[in-house]
């Protein structure tokens, strides 16, 4: 066989064989017929996937259209694809094999990927919220801009940019801000003990009414949260449309301010009442200390 | 500029040469229309107007400009109602009876469309509303405007207001139970607003019948009684559709 091979004819001859059997018509034939089954199944892919989208137009946001449309156009070329290998002979028992090997290589090696491109399959089913809502997930708060297979894509209110995992998603706590059509705001403040809390209470309803923001119904709620050390504290509760929600909070708390300044109703600061006397403080027998200007300093 | 004062809604439009302006007051409205060279004008301030006051001297002014390059343009000032439900709670509740019938007469402020050469360029109420929301919970529901309302039962009490349009809706109780109507959700997008001789505006008849379980309430929209006398002023601004007559007791009143 060597000295065959070591022959000045050999290496044409091997060229020659190799060539007659390149251009022998049954495999020649057969990678043509597994051409145009590729060919065909990319138009048919195509079109398929562009039915589907002019189909679910008005039922699907636009997001979930593409990944339909990705989804489904991969598929259904997949199948062509292995209808036109299986006809260039290929054995896709032993492509399966290999497949199933190197999948679990890659299972291994992308755990985490899987399991982000699995959680997003979850946002999607959940819809718990869509693109163009405004949602909180830990300390991240902004406009939703995309839902990907991996991530989901926000825009906070300082125009940063913020990639959050779908796994991330999927076990934290998300915040749909702009959910529902109205949103309550609630302020929180302290009026001073020696206010008249009716007196407060008018006040408050009276700057909600005249808010123009603020709805009438649901009713503005006024609840006093307790007692604290230098103040009474106070909720303020008033709804607006999560539109004006912004709008609200700001002229809300102004309105309050100005209210109160002008009503005479003080917002406490903290203060310490210090006694002192000849014995413990025991209430009325107690006297301030007094203090007496005795004389300059010595100059040094 | 030479300035003419309206109080009354003008039968037919109006032209406004270049150099004048227009003053219209309309409830808390005082709207002035000027037409200057290349465009038009419009400032208007919401105040109870005082007599020989500026606009604008009570109350924030807003001024809007309009680049129309049409010398002859014409202008037109028409009532219409508001574009959204109005929520009216009346001053004091009224309890309806098993098995009786009454009219309430509600009054809702009335809209004003600007027209330049029948192009709309602003709609304004005649005073501020308040938004409120009005459905079964904060998750279902619609945005209205709300009003409070005297509720009158006699037609001969009610006051005459150029700025308000008379709902009468009349209210049939089936049920077994006492309803009390502490707030009325008048759908005045679906109403037609008409007008009486003496310039008083009313809109169509709300019929509403509660059915025997009253949970279920069945709405008809009539045309006013006395129509014949009266002269239609605008069409209803959205179209009534089957689900609408149906609605239960809780989209109504609450």
């Amino acid at each position: 066989m060597n000295s065959q091979l070591n022959s000045p004819t050999a290496l044409p001859q091997a060229l020659e064989d190799l060539l007659s059997g390149l251009l022998d018509h049954a495999w020649l034939a057969n990678a043509w017929r597994a051409f145009i089954i590729l060919l065909a199944g990319w138009f048919i892919a195509k079109l398929i996937t562009k039915l589907t989208s002019r189909f679910t137009a008005e039922i699907l946001s636009k997001h979930h259209q593409i990944l339909i449309k990705r989804s489904l156009f991969w598929l259904i070329f997949s199948l062509f694809l292995i209808s036109a290998l299986h006809q260039m002979g290929f054995d896709l028992g032993v492509l399966v094999g290999a497949a199933g090997i190197v999948s679990v290589a890659i299972g291994f090696a992308s755990q985490t990927s899987a399991s982000n491109l699995i959680s997003g399959l979850f946002v999607l089913s959940e819809r718990c919220f869509e693109v163009g809502d405004i949602i909180r997930v830990g300390s991240s708060t902004g406009e939703v801009l995309s839902i990907d297979l991996l991530s989901v894509k926000l825009r906070t209110y300082d125009n940063l940019f913020v990639r959050i995992p779908n796994e991330t998603i999927i076990k934290s706590e998300v915040i749909n801000l702009t959910k529902f059509p109205i949103r309550r705001f609630d302020l929180h403040f302290g009026i001073a003990y020696k206010t008249d809390i009716d007196q407060a209470r008018r006040v408050l309803l009276q700057v909600a009414e005249e808010n123009p923001l603020c709805l009438d119904d649901p009713l503005p709620l006024i609840l006093l949260q307790g007692f604290n050390s230098s103040s009474v504290d106070v909720q303020f509760s008033v709804w607006s449309t999560r539109q004006n929600y912004i709008a609200l909070k700001n002229s809300i708390q102004e309105d309050v301010k100005r209210a109160f300044d002008r009503e005479g109703i003080e917002f406490p600061f903290p203060h310490i009442t210090f006694y002192a006397g000849s014995t413990f403080y025991t209430g009325a027998d107690s006297a301030p200390l007094p203090i007496k200007h005795v004389g300059d300093s010595a100059k040094a | 500029m030479k300035q003419s004062v309206l109080k009354q809604f003008p039968a037919k439009s109006l032209a406004l040469s270049t150099g004048k302006s227009l003053l219209f007051y309309f409830g808390d409205l005082s709207l002035c229309v000027s037409h200057h060279n290349y465009e038009w004008r419009t400032e208007y301030s919401y105040c109870k107007p005082v007599v020989g006051s500026a606009i604008g001297q009570y109350g924030k002014l807003i001024m809007e400009r309009y680049a129309i390059n049409a010398p002859g343009a014409r202008i037109s000032l028409a009532p219409r109602l508001a574009d959204r439900a109005i929520v009216s709670r009346p001053l004091a509740p009224i309890t309806l009876l098993p098995n009786s019938e009454t009219t309430v007469y509600v009054g809702t402020p009335l809209w004003l469309d600007l027209k330049i050469d029948d192009i709309l360029i602003k709609e304004l109420s005649c005073v501020i509303l308040s938004d409120t929301w009005f459905g079964r919970d904060t998750l279902q529901g619609e945005l209205c405007y709300s009003t409070s309302t005297r509720a009158r039962l006699d037609a001969k009490q009610l006051v005459r207001d150029s700025h308000k349009a008379i709902t009468p809706i009349v209210i049939s109780n089936q049920g077994i139970k006492s309803i009390t109507l502490e707030r009325i959700n008048v759908p005045v997008p679906f109403l037609s607003l008409y007008q009486e001789k003496d310039g008083q505006f009313t809109t169509s008849t709300l019929a509403i019948v509660l059915e025997h379980n009253v949970i279920d309430a069945k709405l008809e929209i009539k045309p006013p009684l006395q129509a014949d006398s009266l002269k239609k002023v605008a069409d209803s601004s959205k179209p009534i559709k089957k689900a609408f007559v149906y609605r239960t007791l809780d989209l109504l009143f609450a």
